[in-house]
This record gives structure tokens, sequence and C-alpha cells, in this order.
């Protein structure tokens, strides 16, 4: 089967980003047929559903039943939100699609606009993409000129209306319910699910809300059916992926590869290996929010949900982050932590007061000062992050951290022990440790971890026994 | 009507109800910080987590509705290493202040800290401090002690109708505050006193006077004849007075035994009345039937007395005489201090 291209096939077209050259290249055929030939919604989702897309935003949800969620006879208006609030470290793919194909993007919109009977749907922009924000609002001004957008559309009787909406610079307003929020003019942070928002989203109407990718591909498979696009990937995993590789790399970029593509052989072939020849340490293949893999796991599996799954890792956005053996991975663990804790929205506590310890913990580690029990008490803290929260931002900082610390012990050990990588040689943060200084560390107080059975014992009897029971409603002191 | 089993025990509780309260109902006790039966839950302050049997992550007791057949765990390792956690990220930046703070001995975070906190501290780092800023004349807020559990917030906006607080900044340096430090502008200002689970928002008058495990707490009334503004007072003001011999040191309003709030009280009837006999005792007010949804918002309540006072002739030609807002609770903030933001 040869290796083609489903989202990025009109990139590199020249002109692709205005609408003259989109429509030579079969453009809006789609939209102008659907509504015209005045296809039922419903066989469209049923379209995406037989085709096995699955969301590619990171939690790979099947984009055709998300749709068929929607309530068909709410009274209430219904929204479509394209979520390219692309702010995740490493993933740099909607970037690409906004800015050099945004008509493909928009078509998407409008197919899931109609699949779902949505009249309004709204772009969210990550803030810092001032190009593709300015490409994709030529482009609804393009297509609003050529009568695919407004009221009565080619006729067909269907609004439509699409608005864009630059993000603040927040990277938790990519997380959907986050961003409705956002939308709606408040603090961008998660609401709690349920209610989902397929039933209760934007302004507590039924909302969908999907990533660039998933959007783009939906002409095509509108265009060519489900069953054209089913013979990429694998049984579960269909379609193709786009893949944004960064990192010590022989040749990063955005590649689209077929789902179930192994590996190696992406790694070796298509990536040419890591640069200048050196051997490759680690990889996370997902964005920086998912489990890191060693080079035997990864080359191991092959690129599709469930085969990177099942070697101990997520697909995630598709944002790959190759690590050579040049890289300290306590040096990167720290701009992890340091990206999550600027990041932490401060709604539930475990995220909020957890990652900037997180981070505070790895920044004393970085500037040199020994510190026993150091790596118990960041697992342990990390452990007390993961699940807590209400949504998935408290779970990244512990997923690359907690299983580069799991599967590269020896590294983090030293570095604790020795004060310096053992792959530089170097304390990169040695102006941050100044012993001379006691009020930087608690009272001048030898630094130095509880360990855990200081506090396993129990304290006069009140806490940690559980055989006492479960809380009774009021306690009654005793005078003892 | 679900069954649900909960640390062994089966109760049959309504359709629809929490994990929280069906567990009340069973004479368990989950514990709660943000949660609060005025509001819809907002479930950040995830110490009500709770394990249900055949769900994967730890769910949080005060927002997830029980089903037919659930089982659920307050009370093994899993769920006590959790709110373990929770209760120590809650105290990383805590000052620990207790021997100076108001709220000691009604503290929510003092009672779960015993129960579920670590013996030990393991921060080895400088705490994070805010400068301090009032709320106004009357209500000190020390923002260090801060939990973050938003009641305040939501109290604000959802039954005194105010936007003026709210959350600044972001991630653990995130601080409720006012914008450029104004006061609370409402005749209610003072609940948000009673709503704070811990000592973050106490009040100005009783600061540093007494201690609340001394007071003698008395339900009673503002007569009729005392009130200035009766607009606000006349429901506003069945109030629970703190007495030590014979005097009173502070108004708070009648909160159950969970510690919520029965009603509101106007700020009339919590800061101008320190005398007796402006008040009429009522011993025999129902101050432990736990309370399970908000009482009437300001507004409604300030209409409803205004219409009734109309009606008995008590406002002077059906005009409000209302002294202005400013003389109650929103005295200016104590200093504009503009260049802390740039801090």
């Amino acid at each position: 089967m040869a290796l083609e291209k489903i989202v990025f096939k009109g990139i590199d077209i020249p002109g692709r980003t205005e609408i003259s050259v989109y429509e030579d290249g079969g453009g809006y055929a789609q939209w102008k047929r659907v509504l015209s030939e005045k296809i039922e919604p419903n066989e469209l989702i049923e379209t995406v559903k037989a085709s096995g897309l699955r969301g590619r935003g990171g939690a790979g949800f099947p984009t055709g039943l998300k749709w068929s969620f929607v309530p068909a006879d709410s009274p209430k208006p219904k929204y479509m939100l394209c979520n390219a609030d692309e702010s995740e470290p490493g993933t740099f793919k909607d970037r690409e699609i906004l800015e050099k194909d945004p008509h493909q993007l928009l078509e998407g919109v409008l197919l899931g606009s109609y699949a779902i009977g949505a009249n309004t749907a709204y772009i969210y922009l990550r803030g810092e993409f001032v190009k593709g924000w300015k490409m994709v609002e030529r482009a609804i001004a393009e297509a609003r000129e050529a009568g695919y957008i407004g009221k009565n559309v080619l006729g067909s009787g269907f609004d439509i209306e699409v608005w864009t909406h630059r993000g603040a610079g927040a990277y938790i307003c990519g997380e959907e319910t986050a961003m409705i929020n956002s939308l709606e003019g408040k603090r961008g942070e998660p609401r709690l699910k349920p209610p989902f928002p397929a039933v209760e989203g934007f302004y507590k109407c039924p909302t969908i809300v999907n990533n660039v990718e998933t959007l783009a591909a939906v002409p095509k498979i509108v265009e060519n059916g489900p069953e054209w696009y089913g013979q990429w990937g694998t049984e579960k995993s269909k379609g193709t992926k786009l893949w944004s590789v960064c990192g010590h790399v022989a040749r990063p970029g955005v590649y689209e590869v077929p789902l179930g593509y192994p590996a190696q052989k992406f790694f070796e072939e298509d990536l040419g290996g890591c640069w200048n020849g050196n051997k490759l340490k680690a990889v996370i293949p997902g964005g920086s929010s998912v489990f890191a893999m060693t080079p035997d796991e990864f080359f191991a599996c092959n690129l599709d949900y469930e085969s990177i799954a099942e070697h101990g890792s997520m697909l995630g956005s598709g944002g790959m982050i190759i690590f050579d053996e040049t890289a300290c991975l306590v040096e990167a663990s720290t701009v992890i932590a340091h990206f999550y804790a600027h990041e932490s929205c401060g709604q539930c506590t475990p995220c909020r007061e957890g990652c900037g310890w997180v981070l505070r913990m790895f920044r004393d580690i970085e500037a040199g000062q020994p510190q026993p029990g150091a790596k118990d008490v960041l697992l342990d803290v990390m452990d007390q992050i993961f699940g807590a929260t209400i949504c998935p931002l408290g779970d990244s900082i512990v997923m690359p951290i907690k299983s580069m610390m799991e599967k590269f012990p020896e590294e983090f050990e030293y570095y604790i022990r020795e004060g310096k990588s053992m792959v530089t040689g170097k304390t990169r943060l040695a102006q941050l440790a100044q012993p001379d200084k006691p009020e930087n560390w608690r009272r001048g107080e030898p630094f130095d971890y509880p360990r855990e059975q200081d506090y396993k014992t129990s304290f006069k009897g009140l806490a940690h026994d559980l055989s006492r029971g479960p809380e009774p409603l009021f306690t009654k002191f005793e005078d003892e | 009507m679900p069954t649900v089993t909960i640390d062994g025990k089966q109760v049959e509780v309504p359709d629809g109800l929490t994990i929280l309260w069906a567990a009340r109902k069973a004479g368990v006790n989950i514990p709660t910080y943000c949660y609060y039966p005025w509001f819809a839950p907002q479930g950040n302050c995830r110490i009500c987590l709770v394990e249900v049997e055949g769900v994967g992550k730890l769910q949080i007791g005060c927002q997830t509705p029980v089903r037919d057949g659930m089982v659920v765990h307050t009370n093994n390792e899993r769920v006590f290493k959790a709110r373990r956690g929770v209760m120590e990220f809650l105290l990383l930046h805590h000052p620990l202040d207790c021997p100076i703070c108001d709220q000691a001995g009604e503290c929510d975070l003092q009672d779960y800290g015993y129960k579920y906190g670590f013996p030990v501290g393991r921060n080895r780092h400088l705490r994070r401090t805010f400068p301090k800023t009032d709320y106004g004349e009357k209500i000190s807020k020390e923002m260090n002690r801060c939990i973050h559990c938003r009641r305040c917030i939501r109290l604000a906006e959802d039954y005194m109708g105010v936007h003026h607080i709210g959350m600044l900044n972001r991630g653990d340096h995130s601080e409720i505050g006012s914008y450029i430090e104004a006061a609370i502008p409402s005749g209610w200002a003072g609940n948000v006193i009673d709503i704070c689970p811990v000592g973050a928002l106490t009040d100005k008058k009783m600061r540093f006077s007494a201690r609340v495990w001394d007071l003698e707490h008395v339900p009673a009334r503002l007569k009729e004849s005392a009130m200035k503004d009766p607009v606000k007072c006349r429901y506003g003001s069945e109030a629970m007075l703190g007495l030590y011999r014979g005097k009173i040191y502070r108004v708070t309003a009648r909160m159950d035994e969970h510690r919520v709030m029965k009603s509101m009280i106007c700020d009339e009837a919590r800061f101008e009345h320190y005398d007796l006999d402006d008040w009429i005792i009522e011993e025999d007010a129902d101050i432990t039937t736990p309370v399970e949804s908000g009482p009437r918002p300001a507004r409604e309540l300030e209409e409803m007395a205004r219409k009734e006072l109309e009606e008995e002739g008590k406002l002077n030609g059906g005009r409000v005489e209302s002294p202005p807002p400013s003389e109650i609770s929103s005295a200016p903030g104590t200093g504009m201090d503009l260049g802390r933001q740039t801090e």
C-alpha cells in the first residue's frame, strides 16, 4: 500500500492558502455536495463513525461516536468548537495546517457543524499563532465571500457562522472544558465531568470540541468514503497520523504516516536516526505529557494507539521528543516540571501545590545540593498528584518525569548524590546554590528529608490508624 | 431507591444523592473543604476522594451521584494516602500559626490536619507568602492561610450578587482577592468570615480578643427597635452570639453541626451591635438539623423585607431608609498599593 498523505495532501502546493487554489484541488466540493444533495446529518456521522477516525488531540476518542452524543432533539443551539490551542511542548502539527492549509480545516469545521446541526462554530487558536490566526481569518473571509459561510448557504437553508478566538497564552485552555470556560469569558479552568460538553458545554448547550487534525481529515473521509480511509492503519487505529518530531534527531519536522507504522522504520529511515550518529537514549512519543520510553520499548512498538499503550506509553498528540545520549534527563525533567508548574491553573489542590513543589525540588537537585532522600520524596509527591486532579494536567507532570525516574534511575541518583550531571558532568544551576545564605534553606538545617518510618508511626493514636474504622459523623473528644 | 454500601454499611438513599450525603446517612463523615450545601459542587479541594469499586480513579464524594449497588470505601489505605497527600499539599505553604489564629478551635484545616496530616513536614523550602491585604475595615484577610476553596467567591457571586472578589494569577501563586484591594460592596459582606473554613477571613472586631473555645454560643435575634437598617436586618439577624463573661465578643451566623451556615446575617447585625440589650435570646432555636440547600440570596431577602415594611408602614414614605454601604462595610481598603502587582 502506497504511502499516501491525507491531511497533508495539498500542504506543499504553492498558494494553497488561497481559496482559488484550494478549489482547483477539489476544495469545498464536499461541502457543496453535502448541501446540494441534502445529505442527512446522520449519514455524515455514520460515515465518520465507520471510518474509525479518532480524536487526534490526545485522548483518541472516536470522533463519529462523539458527534452522535449530541442530543438531536435538544431545543438549545448547538456549537462546534475547533481546538487549535496547541500548546503542548513538542507538538507543532496543527500549526502547519493552520498556516499552510486553512481551507481544508475550514471545510472540516463546516462539515462537522452540519453533521451535529450547529449553526455557530468557533476556532479557538493559541494566542501565539499570529500567522495561523491571520491565515484562518483570511480563509474565513474568502469562504464567506464565496458564499460557503453565512445565512442560507448556497440556497440550502442551512446557516453557519465561523468565528476565531485567540487564547491568552494558557496551556490549560487546550483542555476542552477549560476552553469552553475561556470562550465564555471565564477563567480558563476545567469543569467537572459529567456532564460532558456534548450534552452541556458552551453556555450549557450541546457542544463538540475537535482537534484541528481531526477536522482536517473529515473532508477527505466524506470525499472518498470510510472504506478508503480505513485501508490505512490497524484494525482499531485507522487512517494516518501527523507526527511532529523534535529533539536530537537528524531530520526533525512534521511527518504524516499511517497508524501502525513500525517505530523503528520510522526512526531510522524517515527521521534518519539521532543527529551526528549519536545513540538514542529515550523517546517521549506523544507530546511532553506521556510516559517516556526506552529505545527497546520504542523500537518494539508500532505507531498506533494500542501498540504504544502496550509498550508503556501513550500516543497522545503525536509530538515526539527524541533524547540522545548527550541529553541529561534530570535537566529535561526540570524543564518539563517548570512548564507544568507555570501552566497549572490553580484550581485543584494536588496540581496547584504539587507541580510547584516538584519544580522546586528539581531546582535544588540541579543546584548541586546533596540531599539524600529527595528521590523517594519526589516519587511520593508525584504519586499523590497522579489521578487526584480534575483534569489530566496533574497526571501530565507525573507521567514523563516519573517514567524517566523509573527507567533511568542511575542518572537521577547520581545527580542527587554527586551534585552534578552524569552525562555532562556539570551542575546546571550552580549559581542557585548559596550554602552561605542560610535563609535559602529553612533555618540552615542540614538538608535532608524525613524517611518513611518517621511518618508511619502513629501520632498519639489520632491519625494513621485505619483500624479505628471510618470517621464518625461528629467526633466527641473525651477528656483524657 | 438505590442501595449503596459504604464501608460495609448498607443504606438506602434517594436517587441522585451524592456519595457524601449517602455516607452522612450511613453515619460516616467524609471530610470536605470546598463543598458547601449552598453551592453546586466544584470539586477543587480533593479532600473528599473516596474509592468506588469498579472505577479506576478515586472519585470525589461531593459530586459523584450514587448508583444502585455501588460499593464505596472511605477508610482504606488508598483513600487515606490520597487524603494525606491532599492535606500535605494544603499545609505546604500554610503558616501553621494556630496559636495566634482566631479560627483555631473551629478550623477544618486543624481538624483534618490532625486526622490525615503528616506528623512531620517534608517541605524544605521557604513558604510562599502574600502581602496582607484586607477587605475593608471589618474583614481581615490573611491570604497565607487560604486553601483556595473559593467558597467566599461563590458566596459573593451567588448570594450577595457582587463580583468583586475572584482569583488572581495562576498556579501555586494564585491568590484570592479583590482588584486593587477594594472592600466587598455589599451589606452582607461579613458572611465570608463564616463561610471560610480556615482562618483566612476573620472578624477584625474579634481579633486577638478571645478564643472560640472560651465563648458561650447563644442563638439570638436583633430587636426591631435596635435595627438601623431594617431592610437588611429583618431577615438578616438570626445570629449566634459569642459570649464570654456576659459580654459579646463576636456575632456569627447560626451553624449546624457540620459548620454550615443556616442563613446569612447582615453586616449591621454582625459588626454594630455589641450590647446584649439589643438582642433577644432564642434558646430553643434549631441548630442541629443539617443544612442541605442554600437560603434565598440577599437581594430577595431585602426585597421581601422592604415589601413587608412598606405594608406595615415602617418605611418613611415608602422610601428605603438605608445607610449608604460605605458606612457599613465598604470603607476603602487598607491602601491601594498598585505597585504590588509588579513585585
